[in-house]
């Protein structure tokens, strides 16, 4: 009977401490809670920076408390490694400090448009092998430098990834919804058929500015587009939300567009056609609703359709001029029309050569506003 | 005064078998799922999965009618007396061998699981140390103590894992991929259904339970188990759905543990919890813990049965012994990779196997041997057995 007791007892204790998962465990005091990463090139050409931000001891407790540290200090610090892969740029970074550099709770990870294909290869394999990274942080791009980019504080936030968190965690914040998340860059790195696409982050005095897109062939950057061709872009992806539009023949303005974007591919002895059907809401601005007639009312949705459509289709033609699909048109041949697709060893190079219909419908929900 | 007629066992309820049965498979497919069926079959792999589920309806029906030979004894136990001794010694050696690799592989990759994403830094064996003797206690109080801790356990989790499933449905990308791909590819779908099969085999331990069902239920246990296939067999199908319409095919095909991955990925704002996904993964522990306490338990009884041992204290020992080979046996798997290859060269092959082979084997001789068959079924049963 004793034994049995002895052996309860100590059946409870050894899993009382196996299964805490005490083993590894770090109080969070120990730990720098690695919010940001940076990913610049360096200057030998085989190697990259990274840049490793973390919120100051002090501004968590702030945060925590709802207050500022007011003392005109940084609330944020940074540590940089330099190597071939992320791992030598993380241990350069790790002896910098006394504390454990922990990526679990990483939450943006910015990348300069500067990185060679090869480096941003590496250097994105071995972020999405860290097995506590959840794959969720928001990925952006950086024009010439990633470390420019986490240097900037906004006004509006603490530190950058609360900034980039509230921005892209709220699609009716934007212009378009183009916040894009590690495992959604993931997806469209290693699915054939689509290219990836990446928000620009754009440092001024005030905070950042994200309004344009930089398209990438897999890991080689290739351009980016200016902000009128990104509304567009987030009008073909579906992603739009306060989109505008002026029609200076009604010295009106259509807002809010936002809804839908289909796309659908045909094949037609032997060439490939895709279709986009948009399918857009809209409020009509700057004129009054008693003055508009239906007849009117019409005619500027078809002006606007029509214009919409024009833009899309142009910047899809910009799209094919460059050899990148950011559309992910040869992906949905893929699914649709699998042994076409198949037929093609390059689908780069067939992008070009197809055929694209941009078909748009504005539908104007509302006329002027409420009083 | 000896009598050559079974000891009467410890019974369960119809539901409660069917929660046992059911919780000795999925646990060690899940986490895989649905990588192997994709990425052989791509979005065909929708058709590999309802396919399993049909397979496995087909061989649950045949096992139940094994289990129906003499119903009140368990195949290792009768097995011998139609097969002859020397057969049925192997019957029985080939069902431990087939229950203690299944629970080595289960702990083996749920210890990689956790360690990968939630105790990185914790060894091994400590995870697989602390699941196995979870899993022994639960096994410790016997067959009806073990069916109402995974009623009370994994029921629950069961439901949760199934709303968490509906809530990730919010995470679909591309619509287009819930339709039934357009080309249908017969050879790779059977590949891609043999390869994804890891997920049903456990179900044969009903071989040894099915005695342990109260009498008057078993017919109604036969239904229950059928209806939870088709239960399992329509989440899988919502998951496969939801996985391929959030991830597509080509990233699917590159992920360790899909289902976990999306999982992750799953963020309700506004919850308490941010990765509320994380936290069913977590509790994904019960899942294996059961499976590895059903096998443990299978284990027991099977070794009993060969060495003619019944007693409570017999159980106890064979019940600790088998959890300390399944600890030691995880030792020998050194990383996640290895343990995908030997799951699928040699697991999935030795359960279909197993599960074909055992009733094609078995209903043949029984064929055969009508009278003595009948007169082991009508056989009374000596005592009612103690409660354990």
């Amino acid at each position: 009977m004793k034994l049995k007791r002895w052996l309860q007892a100590f059946a409870v204790a050894a899993l009382t401490v196996g299964l805490t998962g005490c083993w590894g465990n770090r109080p969070v005091n120990d730990r720098i809670l690695v919010l940001c990463m940076g990913i610049d090139p360096a200057k030998s050409p085989q190697q990259f920076t990274v840049i490793f931000q973390a919120p100051t001891p002090s501004a968590v407790t702030n945060s925590s408390q709802g207050s500022s540290s007011g003392s005109g200090q940084s609330e944020v610090f940074a540590v940089k490694g330099t190597g071939r892969g992320l791992e030598a740029a993380f241990n350069e970074a790790q002896a910098q400090v006394s504390k454990d550099l922990y990526l679990g709770q990483l939450q943006l990870v910015v990348i300069s448009d500067k990185m060679k294909p090869e480096l941003l290869h590496r250097a994105i394999e071995s972020l999405r092998s860290i097995g506590p990274l959840d794959k969720t942080p928001y990925i952006v791009v950086a024009k010439n430098s990633a470390f420019k980019v986490l240097q900037q504080s906004s006004p509006q936030a603490k530190f950058p990834s609360l900034y980039f968190i509230s921005l892209f965690g709220c699609v009716s914040c934007q212009t378009d919804a183009i916040g894009v998340r590690f495992w959604q860059y993931l997806v469209r790195l290693t699915t054939s058929g689509v290219d990836p696409f990446l928000p620009v982050a754009l440092p001024f005095s005030q905070g950042y500015r994200v309004d344009q897109v930089a398209l990438y062939r897999g890991y080689q950057y290739v351009t980016t587009l200016d902000p009128v061709q990104t509304m567009n872009f987030g009008i073909l992806e579906g992603l739009s939300h306060k989109v505008s539009l002026f029609l200076p023949r009604w010295q009106a303005t259509i807002a809010f567009l936002t809804g839908p974007s289909r796309l659908t591919t045909q094949v037609v002895d032997g060439h490939v056609q895709a279709r986009f059907n948009v399918r857009l809401t809209a409020t009509l601005q700057g004129i009054s609703s008693s003055s508009v007639t239906p007849i009117e009312l019409s005619q500027i949705s078809q002006r606007a359709s029509e214009i919409i459509a024009q833009r899309c289709t142009a910047v899809i033609r910009q799209t094919q001029h460059d050899d990148v699909d950011p559309f992910g048109i040869g992906r949905m041949l893929s699914w649709q029309h699998p042994n076409t697709f198949h037929r093609f060893a390059d689908w780069h190079k067939e992008y070009p050569k197809i055929h694209v219909i941009v078909h748009c419908v504005v539908k104007i929900t509302s006329v002027g506003t409420v009083s | 005064m000896k009598s050559d007629a079974p000891d009467r066992l410890p019974r369960i309820s119809a539901m409660q078998f069917a929660t046992m049965v059911t919780s000795g498979y999925i646990a060690l497919g899940i986490f895989y799922f649905p990588r192997q069926a994709v990425s052989v079959a791509g979005r065909n792999g929708i058709w590999s999965i309802i396919l399993d589920g049909l397979v496995t309806w087909g061989l649950m029906h045949l096992i139940f009618w094994v289990g129906r030979l003499v119903p009140n004894e368990t195949l290792t136990t009768f097995a011998p007396k139609i097969l002859t001794k020397p057969i049925g010694l192997l019957l029985g050696t080939y069902t431990v061998i087939y229950h203690l690799v299944l629970a080595i592989a289960a702990a083996t990759l749920f210890g990689f699981v956790l360690g990968d994403i939630f105790l990185p830094e914790t060894p091994q064996w400590a995870l697989v140390a602390s699941l196995v003797a979870t899993a022994v206690y639960m096994g410790w109080g016997g067959t009806a103590g073990l069916a109402r801790t995974l009623q009370a356990g994994y029921t629950p989790v069961a439901i949760l894992t199934l709303l968490t499933g509906m809530a990730t449905s919010t995470l679909v990308r591309h619509p287009v991929l819930l339709l039934p791909p357009a080309n249908f590819m017969l050879f790779p779908v059977l590949r891609g259904a043999w390869n994804e099969y890891i997920i049903f085999i456990g179900f044969q331990l009903s071989v040894t339970l099915y005695p342990f069902i109260r009498n008057e239920q078993r017919k109604q246990a036969e239904r229950y188990t059928y209806i939870a296939l088709g239960g399992v067999t329509t989440i899988l199908v919502i998951e496969y759905e939801v996985a391929m319409s959030t991830f597509g095919p080509s990233y699917i095909s590159q992920l360790r543990w899909p289902l976990v991955s999306l999982m992750r990925i799953l963020s309700v704002q506004g919850f308490f919890i941010d990765k509320f996904g994380l936290l069913v993964v977590a509790l994904w522990t019960i899942i294996v813990a059961g499976f590895v306490s059903v096998r443990l338990w299978c284990l027991a009884h099977d070794i009993m049965a060969i060495a003619h041992q019944k007693t409570t204290k017999a159980y106890h020992f064979f019940l600790s012994v088998s959890g300390a080979v399944v600890v030691l046996g995880t030792t020998l798997i050194p990383n996640a990779e290895y343990a995908r290859i030997l799951n699928e060269k040699y697991l999935v092959p030795a359960g279909i196997l197993y599960l074909t082979g055992v009733p094609a084997l078995v209903l043949t001789v029984a064929h055969f041997r009508k009278k003595l068959v009948t007169k082991l079924r009508t056989s009374p049963e000596v005592k009612p057995a103690p409660p354990s």
